[in-house]
């Protein structure tokens, strides 16, 4: 196997090769454009891809950048105390934990978000929100989208007071009783067909 | 919550739950005082050290659960207080489906299956055709190192070292160790102690304590820290192979599991909520490190 010039390396930095010794390594030779250029070696070794560890972001960072610049890239700059610039940085680094929701004047809000009630609501079995704050409805789909499941995760309590709760709702809302599956090791209620709003308005109704 | 406790053995609950948010930093006052003491002057101060304990985040629809504060100290099952348990972490339902990802991702990401076979092409020999094709009278054989021939290669056969390593997700993960927390506590097998200090070098001593108090065959202590301050604990534990301790950092559910009673550390619980309190309401629930492989 013969290793070619690397032409493409534009970043001065020698990338580390895996499974090779260093003797294998092709020696290094300046070139008039003051870029690097290795000589052409032939090396017998399996024919497997090499894994370059290197940084990638550094190299696409440095690339425009002749070679003499390249050394004082990250050297030249100077740090600010400055409490209003540091507020600007704040808000780009990622939060730690999802806060608490602020309070809105009127619910629901204009995304059409609605807290839970204040009081627990008196039932047999509860339904949390999810750590987003919103309300674990989802829509999943079977068949490559043919056929469509309404599933109620973080259910807590008498699921079966919930499934019959929820089999009578549908059934007043559309006319039709929906077939259900209760998992109770994974606290789910599955209601076969798409039924995301008329599920979250009633569980918006009771207060969960 | 607020509770009295009369040292006659008697339990008297008082007052109501009082939740204080964003109190990650601070999260119990309560903790951090009766911590900061050894174990020497704890039996000497009047009890109880303490009866409650600030939780963070706790839903509406579950209460604290309480657990009575331990010590070592001495071999009567003497308690120092009582300390509420975050019910998001002790008192989740027991999904044992999460438990059985969880020690199957324990026994597969570190395995390595060293077995290999050779196929025909790595196998001496077998280059020359055995007998003509034709006019013999026997089958028609081109290699005596065929997978059909005794002692040829073998087809499909295992290939090298092979690495089983896949990373469960983030979440499965909080919640096998919050389902295997609450396993323990619902089966009234955690115990909580106020710090892993022995008063006498004698070997018997654990082995009394953990008997008399019917801890069971197999204890997991957990520290706060990776140093045992203690040698009297540290050259007692070294002599049985039943007990074990950990900290905060190692806990895992394998070991959970595998031991039949946890014995946790103030400090070391106080570590344990806030790391899994901070896991589960973090914004991060993708792992991109493990996710998306580099191409380069």
């Amino acid at each position: 196997m013969i290793v070619r010039s690397c032409r493409l390396n534009l970043t001065g930095f020698k990338p580390v090769f895996r499974r090779f010794s260093s003797s294998f390594f092709p020696e290094e030779e300046k070139a008039g454009d003051g870029y690097i250029k290795y000589k052409e070696k032939s090396v017998s070794a399996p024919d497997r891809r090499w894994v370059v560890e290197s940084d990638h972001w550094k190299e696409q960072t440095r690339k425009g950048f002749p070679l003499e610049k390249q050394e004082t890239l990250h050297e030249n700059f100077e740090t600010s105390r400055n409490e209003a610039e540091w507020k600007a940085v704040q808000s780009l680094l990622p939060l730690k934990e999802i806060p608490l929701p602020p309070k809105h004047k009127s619910y629901p809000t204009p995304s059409g978000w609605v807290p839970p009630s204040s009081t627990l609501p008196d039932e047999k079995y509860h339904i949390r929100r999810t750590r987003f704050h919103q309300l674990p409805v989802y829509l999943e789909s079977r068949l490559g989208g043919w056929h469509h499941l309404t599933v109620i995760r973080y259910c807590d309590g008498d699921l079966w007071a919930l499934e019959a709760d929820l089999r009578a709702e549908i059934n007043k809302v559309k006319g039709e009783e929906p077939l259900t599956q209760v998992d109770e090791v994974c606290g789910k209620v599955r209601l076969k067909g798409a039924f995301l709003k008329e599920v979250s308005d009633f569980l918006i109704s009771k207060g969960f | 919550m607020n509770c009295r406790l009369i040292l006659n053995g008697r339990l008297f609950l008082t007052g109501s739950m009082k939740i204080r948010p964003n109190l990650f930093a601070n999260m119990c006052s309560d903790v951090k005082a009766a911590s900061s003491l050894d174990s020497e002057s704890v039996l000497s101060r009047p009890l109880p050290l303490m009866t409650s304990r600030e939780l963070y985040r706790v839903p509406k629809h579950q209460q604290a659960k309480q657990a009575w504060l331990e010590t070592l100290s001495i071999i009567n099952d003497k308690k120092l207080g009582i300390v509420d348990l975050h019910p998001d972490i002790f008192a989740t339902f027991p999904r044992i489906d999460v438990l059985w990802w969880n020690t199957h991702w324990q026994s597969r990401y570190k395995k390595v299956n060293y077995e290999f076979v050779r196929n025909r092409a790595e196998l001496p020999g077998g280059g020359r055709k055995p007998w003509p094709q034709k006019g013999t009278g026997r089958a028609r054989h081109g290699s005596i190192r065929s997978p059909l021939w005794i002692g040829g290669g073998k087809t499909f056969g295992p290939r090298g070292p092979r690495g089983y390593f896949f990373m469960l997700g983030k979440k499965m993960r909080v919640l096998g160790l919050r389902t295997a927390l609450s396993c323990k506590f619902a089966q009234d097998n955690l115990h909580i102690v106020n710090d892993l200090c022995l008063p006498t070098d004698e070997p018997g001593y654990l082995e009394e304590l953990i008997e008399s108090r019917g801890w069971g065959l197999s204890v997991l202590f957990v520290n706060e820290k990776d140093v045992l301050e203690d040698q009297y604990f540290a050259d007692a534990i070294s002599e049985y192979k039943q007990y074990s301790v950990m900290p905060v950092y190692g806990l895992n559910v394998h070991s959970i599991l595998k031991h039949e009673t946890l014995v946790l550390t103030l400090g070391a619980l106080d570590k344990i909520e806030s790391q899994i309190l901070s896991d589960m309401h973090s914004p991060e629930y993708l792992e991109k490190r493990f996710t998306k492989a580099s191409s380069w």
